[in-house]
């Protein structure tokens, strides 16, 4: 058996070990990387562990570590060129750095476990919760500063403001209060159309002595003296203006207005300048320690990770069970280092799976069809000992998404912008699968003679074997065939499934009898198309019979409801065609359009361009996905119903960070 | 006479794939919503929920093949 072909082969292995031994046990494992824990269920002879001691300490410690990240990533966001971001791409970074160094460290100390070195000593954390502590409440101070700075500098701002009104008004402060004969009224009321002769007006009707003064007229200041007996008409008659009083400044002994405005300019100046600095110290600081910050992180995480692990374990009065699997090449040499960790007090059993187990499934295949495993984790993982289709899909997927979009142009777009994709956010399954997609794409293109939906440029036709839009007929009957093809690909795989796992009789009623309905049928259409005499319509028939009997065997009566589904999945690969002339069509019409457009001057060629270029980003950006989408629907629907079971539970390592393998 | 005929083969033609088409949009949008309230509790959902909203797809898939069939009387 080919190893590729099914998911890595499991050993699963089952420890015990006193409590005395655990620490260092949790220690190798977490960096061996390795175990996927089987987490115990509470039973009534053993309990689950546990955890360490120092979890809730340490928990605590991050929370406040991250908190603390995060409110500086706050402080840091305007100033990225400070350099402190705490950005994806280098938290990305680091943490991958750790994780090597980390490696490298586990691989040196093997699993000797100097107590002097234990990185994780509890005068570690009583440091750094002593150093968090500080930088907390340095940090808390200096943002309680800025507070009140900024808090000083809005109300500086509003005093400047409303002394520089009263400027406007032309009116010095000490003439506002001290009368005992007058009141004044200072504020500003609702802008009107020929405010100061409406005002002037309303007022006089209650008193003939009054000054007023009015500056600026989109929201008009006015200050309005009157003698006191009138004080309370004149109130009146500004609330119908919706008069707001205004608090007027107060002004040190012997200062002028003038003055006034300068310190108040320089005062608010000097807040401001205080806000910038200490919003600088925050972000230098953060700048600083970004790095340990992280490193921190990254340390007790990992560290929480290995406290909580007794979580998952089996717990008895004296010793602690851990059941788990491991890849079977690394079970060994893993064997060895958890015995050197544990000095030896340790019981260790590995063994095969079992056939009531629920092995975990890593699929491992080459980096060139890795991109498609993307594939399986979407709809489910092969479960364990079932065959991993990645492979096969690798080679089937490009083909039918590139007869879909089988257009040379399109073809290196999506080509560059898979490129492109990959360049900005990283290695990503999905940007290899749609660069291979591409590759398939312009080869069908070249075979379809398509390019950006010509076919032929000004006389000179393009070669093809098929043209797309005009052969509606025999690209349908391809687009069938490949279904058949297809099919039964998955109808083989599956019978080697079978044949595998319930032997060569099952196999044959399961998935054999398909084969038998598919000739059965064939039989009796090439009767009905007059091209066979009258006996292959009785042998059709007696082979369909021979396929019910067969079936009901292999799959019970079921199957025999399943029947017309082989013939409705062949059908349905007739989207093949479909959407890939729908793709042709709407090119050609794009081109058309524009090339209409470009005889009309040059608006016309500006426009013309326009058309082609929206028209065809559409229709390349709708036939991507319409063309992902139905190859992937053809794989899962129809091809994967032949033979996968899936339902595999994903291999996740103790002391693996997801998504680094 | 001849184009009146044609004109009807035309018609049924477009009737057996806007039914169709009808009657996947539908069944999509039945299963479709389903789909994304399964997803919303539990995400892994995704892929089941994609392939069973685009399985109605195949009526419209039978619906052309008709249609085709029919346009070959003209």
């Amino acid at each position: 058996m080919n190893r590729q072909e099914t998911p890595e082969p499991m050993a699963k292995l089952v420890m015990i070990t006193p409590e005395s031994k655990l620490k260092p046990v949790i220690r190798a494992l977490h960096a061996l990387g390795a175990l996927h824990i089987e987490e115990h269920k509470k039973s009534e002879t053993m309990d689950i562990g546990s955890p360490m001691k120092e979890s809730e300490q340490i928990s605590s410690l991050l929370v406040r570590i991250r908190s603390l990240q995060s409110s500086l990533a706050l402080s840091l966001k305007p100033g990225r060129d400070l350099g402190g971001d705490f950005g994806r791409e280098q938290k990305a970074d680091l943490h991958r750095n750790l994780g090597r160094s980390d490696k490298i460290q586990s691989a040196k100390q093997s699993s000797s476990q100097q107590p002097g070195k234990d990185a994780f000593s509890a005068s570690r954390i009583r440091e750094m919760e002593s150093f968090y502590g500080k930088l907390d409440k340095q940090l808390s101070i200096l943002q309680a500063e800025s507070d009140t700075l900024k808090q000083a500098v809005s109300q500086l701002s509003l005093e400047l403001k409303n002394l520089k009104e009263i400027d406007a008004l032309g009116i010095d402060i000490p003439f506002f209060s001290g009368f005992s004969s007058l009141s004044s009224f200072v504020g500003t009321v609702k802008a009107a159309e020929g405010l100061p002769e409406k005002l002037a007006d309303a007022i006089s009707q209650v008193t003939a002595d009054f000054s007023l003064r009015i500056a600026n007229h989109e929201q008009p200041l006015v200050a309005v003296f009157v003698r006191k007996d009138a004080e309370r008409g004149v109130a009146g008659i500004l609330a119908e203006f919706d008069f707001k009083p205004m608090a007027v400044p107060v002004l040190g002994k012997g200062e002028t207005l003038k003055q006034a405005i300068k310190d108040k300019a320089r005062e608010l100046d000097l807040a401001q300048k205080g806000v910038k600095e200490t919003l600088l110290e925050i972000s230098q600081i953060a700048h600083r320690q970004s790095k340990r910050m992280l490193q921190d992180e990254a340390v007790l995480s990992a560290e929480i990770e290995r406290q909580e692990a007794p979580l998952r374990f089996g717990r008895t009065d004296f010793a602690y069970v851990v059941t788990g699997w491991i890849p079977e090449k690394d079970c060994k040499s893993s064997m060895k280092e958890i015995r050197k960790a544990a000095a030896g007090k340790i019981f260790i059993e590995a063994s095969e799976p079992g056939h009531h187990d629920k092995v975990p499934v890593k699929l491992h295949n080459s980096p060139g069809t890795r991109p498609f495993e993307f594939f399986l984790n979407l709809y489910s993982l092969p479960s364990y000992g079932e065959k991993d289709p990645t492979k096969i899909i690798s080679i089937l997927f490009p083909i039918l998404f590139g007869f879909m979009l089988g257009d040379v142009g399109y073809g290196i777009v999506t080509l560059a912008l898979s490129y492109y994709l990959k360049k900005k956010f990283g290695d990503q399954q999905l940007f290899g699968i749609i660069k291979y997609a591409s590759i398939s794409s312009i080869f069908f293109g070249i075979l379809f003679g398509e390019y950006f939906g010509f076919e032929e440029f000004g006389h000179f036709e393009f070669w093809h074997i098929l043209s797309r839009a005009h052969d509606l007929t025999e690209l349908g009957i391809i687009a069938i065939a490949i279904g058949f093809v297809h099919l039964n690909i998955g109808l083989g795989l599956g019978f080697s499934n079978v044949l595998r796992h319930h032997g060569l009789k099952m196999a044959i009623f399961e998935k054999g009898s398909w084969w038998v309905l598919q000739a059965g049928a064939a039989l009796i259409g090439l009767y009905l198309a007059k091209l066979l005499p009258t006996i292959s319509l009785y042998a059709g028939i007696s082979l369909i019979l021979a396929f019910a009997v067969m079936i009901v065997k292999g799959e019970g009566i079921k199957g025999l409801v399943e029947m017309p589904a082989i013939f409705s999945n062949m059908l349905s690969y007739a989207r093949l065609m479909a959407i890939g002339v729908s793709s042709v069509e709407l090119a050609i019409v794009i081109n058309e359009q524009s090339l209409e457009m470009f005889h009309k001057g040059a608006a016309g060629v500006i426009g013309g361009i326009l058309v082609l270029l929206v028209g065809h980003s559409i229709n390349l950006g709708l036939g991507l996905l319409g063309s992902f989408l139905h190859s992937l629907r053809l794989h899962y629907v129809e091809f994967f119903s032949k033979f996968f079971t899936g339902g595999g539970m994903r291999y996740q390592p103790f002391g693996k960070k997801e998504g680094s393998d | 006479m001849a184009e009146i005929g044609s004109a009807i083969i035309a018609t049924s033609a477009a009737v057996a794939i806007a039914t169709s088409a009808f009657a996947a949009a539908w069944a999509e949008y039945k299963i479709g919503t389903a789909a994304i309230g399964a997803m919303a509790e539990k995400e892994e959902l995704f892929g089941k929920g994609l392939i069973l909203t685009v399985i109605p797809e195949t009526i419209v898939i039978f619906g052309l093949v008709v249609a085709i069939l029919i346009l070959g009387k003209i």
